[in-house]
């Protein structure tokens, strides 16, 4: 399943967008952190730095979309009183969430269940009686959650641990796929290098094969 | 005054004991004598008695015909130490005395066999004074035309070297900031390399070589090292690895939105360390200060200072051309493994080690003894052998019911 998933996204996104993600949401909660230490004291300063480091980050994934030619939206949600980002192609619908260091459920969220329903057709359908359910389930596609992993307490608050990208079971406890950027970029590469020419062997000395010879 | 054994070469006393890292006082200690003793021995006013002698091989863990050999010339040319600024003169001293082993036993080799032709380009003047960083930048994609390797990822470090004809070794110092040390002999005029795995890192190690590689083909020249010569003949050599295993043109290619991830993603191809590659970056000017001091900020805070992901994965790469040496002599040339050792002049486990062969290689076969079972010997009586009487039950009589 994971090998599958992994060649699924690899031949839907090109490289450049999981190549240019890292850096930018890198330097987007950088700069979350830098800011928050700037403007703001304590104990406002936390929740501040919670909050841009979510925003700025939305807004950098949406710059690598484009930057990739990847349609990007910023719908509000429902109901309305933010906006989450939302990007689509080849049929991979892609959000972003973050969790904290040492936990991997993702917050449940209306619109991140709706990312992470797309998933549906990957896990075995379980038949109930009394409810059709088969409108839910599509037949192509896949939900796809950019995670950011939060340092934990006693780490540099302005890097984060690291950046996965998880593919969510449709009920959001937990991922077909959850995977550093690392992995899924390496996937992209050729797997082997240039094999080296094997010329490291002595030779006898003459007058020894001579005697040999004889 | 002498008055012991007069071929006593005072020159292999003090290789042997700086080979083991041994102090004076405790060549001493180990062969109850005085230091004073050990001192004169070693400075030739004086030579050990046949027991003395004995007790010294013991001592340093060489026969004693290694004491008596004179000691061979092999040459001015500088050492080229790849460590820590901080390392012990000790370790230093003991990675020297054993690339001088290898050197030796590839000259008793040679009695044999014939080495691959040396193929290590010297390029530029040789002087590290007269190298710019673009020069070294231009050396490094000379020596990869010299070798028609093109500019891909490079499979085999250690194999690029045998293939040019280079002596390798690796060998455990128990000094993980010794890192390894080159030199151009004079004796057979071909560069030999020993390389430590202290680190046991397979991707560090490929480093060290393309870093000893560096000094061997840009500092032929350089006459000797001083300590104010060493951090640049250093840098040097640092920069040259860099940019002969990430060639600017191709790996720029791939890097063209450096991150962390993206350097783990092509780690397993390029064979380096992500550490390594941040600092091509910045010497490529492909990152700015401000984002190189970011990328390190995140890598400690991954807490790959202590060990990179994929470190463990990649393997040392291996030596293939003194053991091929050894089995073709031990082979094709008819030669014991017993009189190899003994013209070769070490002890079993010091050849072996430095031939790359495995520990036992050099150690007689177990014979096969008697294997006849033997009786148990029992003291008791039941071991005799006595006929033993078998004695019947009595039959059972039944009693008749009273009427």
């Amino acid at each position: 399943m994971k090998d599958t998933l992994i060649s699924y996204l690899t031949s839907s996104i090109p490289k450049e967008f999981f190549a240019r993600l890292p850096e930018s949401l890198e330097a987007a909660y950088f700069q979350a952190s830098a800011d928050s230490d700037q403007k703001c004291g304590d104990p406002e300063r936390v929740r501040v730095r919670g909050q841009l480091r979510h925003y700025y980050q939305n807004k950098a994934l949406r710059d690598v979309a484009e930057l990739n030619s990847i349609a990007s939206f910023s719908p509000h949600t429902d109901p309305k009183g933010e906006r989450y980002t939302l990007l689509s192609t080849n049929n991979v619908v892609i959000g972003r969430t973050a969790v904290p260091f040492a936990n991997k459920v993702p917050p449940a969220a209306k619109h991140r269940k709706a990312i992470a329903a797309v998933n549906a057709r990957l896990e075995p359908t379980n038949l109930n009686l009394f409810s059709d359910q088969s409108n839910c389930r599509t037949a192509e596609g896949l939900g796809v959650l950019i995670v950011t992993v939060h340092p934990s307490k006693a780490m540099d608050q302005s890097v984060p641990s690291h950046f996965v990208v998880g593919i969510p079971y449709s009920n959001l406890k937990g991922w077909h796929l959850f995977e550093p950027v690392a992995v899924i970029l390496a996937a992209y590469e050729p797997s082997v290098s240039a094999k080296s020419i094997d010329i490291a062997y002595p030779t006898l000395k003459k007058q020894l094969q001579e005697a040999e010879d004889r | 005054m002498r008055n012991g054994i007069q071929s006593f070469q005072p020159g292999r006393m003090l290789q042997a004991r700086e080979a083991r890292g041994l102090t004076q006082a405790a060549i001493a200690s180990m062969t109850a004598k005085s230091p004073a003793t050990i001192s004169k021995w070693e400075g030739g006013s004086q030579t050990p008695e046949a027991a003395a002698l004995s007790s010294l091989s013991r001592a340093l863990a060489v026969p004693e015909e290694f004491l008596l050999r004179p000691l061979p010339n092999y040459g001015d040319s500088p050492y080229f130490f790849r460590s820590n600024s901080n390392i012990t003169s000790e370790a230093q001293s003991i990675a020297r005395r054993r690339l001088e082993w290898l050197n030796e036993i590839s000259i008793s080799l040679q009695d044999w066999i014939d080495w691959p032709i040396v193929n290590i380009p010297k390029l530029g003047e040789g002087d590290h004074r007269k190298l710019t960083d673009g020069n070294i930048e231009s050396l490094a994609g000379e020596c990869r035309r010299h070798w028609a390797m093109g500019n891909g990822p490079i499979e085999d470090v250690v194999l690029l070297l045998e293939n040019a004809g280079c002596i390798c070794v690796r060998e455990a110092l128990g000094y993980d900031r010794m890192d390894g040390v080159s030199k151009w002999f004079e004796n057979d005029h071909r560069p030999y390399v020993f390389l430590s795995a202290d680190k046991a890192n397979g991707v560090r190690s490929r480093f060290d070589a393309a870093h000893e590689l560096a000094h061997l083909v840009m500092h032929w020249a350089v006459p000797s090292i001083d300590y104010s010569r060493q951090p640049e003949l250093e840098r040097q050599a640092h920069l040259f690895a860099g940019a002969f295993l990430l060639p600017a043109e191709t790996f720029a290619a791939e890097v063209s939105f450096p991150s962390l991830d993206g350097f783990l993603a092509i780690k397993p191809r390029w064979k380096i360390s992500i550490a390594a590659m941040i600092m091509r970056c910045k010497q490529l000017d492909i990152i700015d200060d401000a984002y190189a001091l970011r990328l390190w900020k995140n890598y400690s805070a991954r807490g790959w200072r202590k060990g990179e992901p994929l470190d463990g994965s990649i393997e040392f790469e291996s030596m293939r051309l003194l053991p091929r040496a050894v089995d073709m002599v031990t082979g094709s040339a008819n030669v014991s493994r017993n009189s190899l050792l003994d013209r070769l002049g070490l002890g079993a486990g010091d050849t072996a080690s430095l031939c790359s062969l495995p520990e036992s290689y050099f150690e007689p076969p177990a014979t096969v003894t008697n294997l006849i079972p033997t009786l148990k010997l029992r003291n008791d009586n039941s071991a005799k052998n006595e006929s033993a009487e078998i004695i019947s039950f009595p039959s059972q009589i039944r009693k008749p019911r009273p009427t």
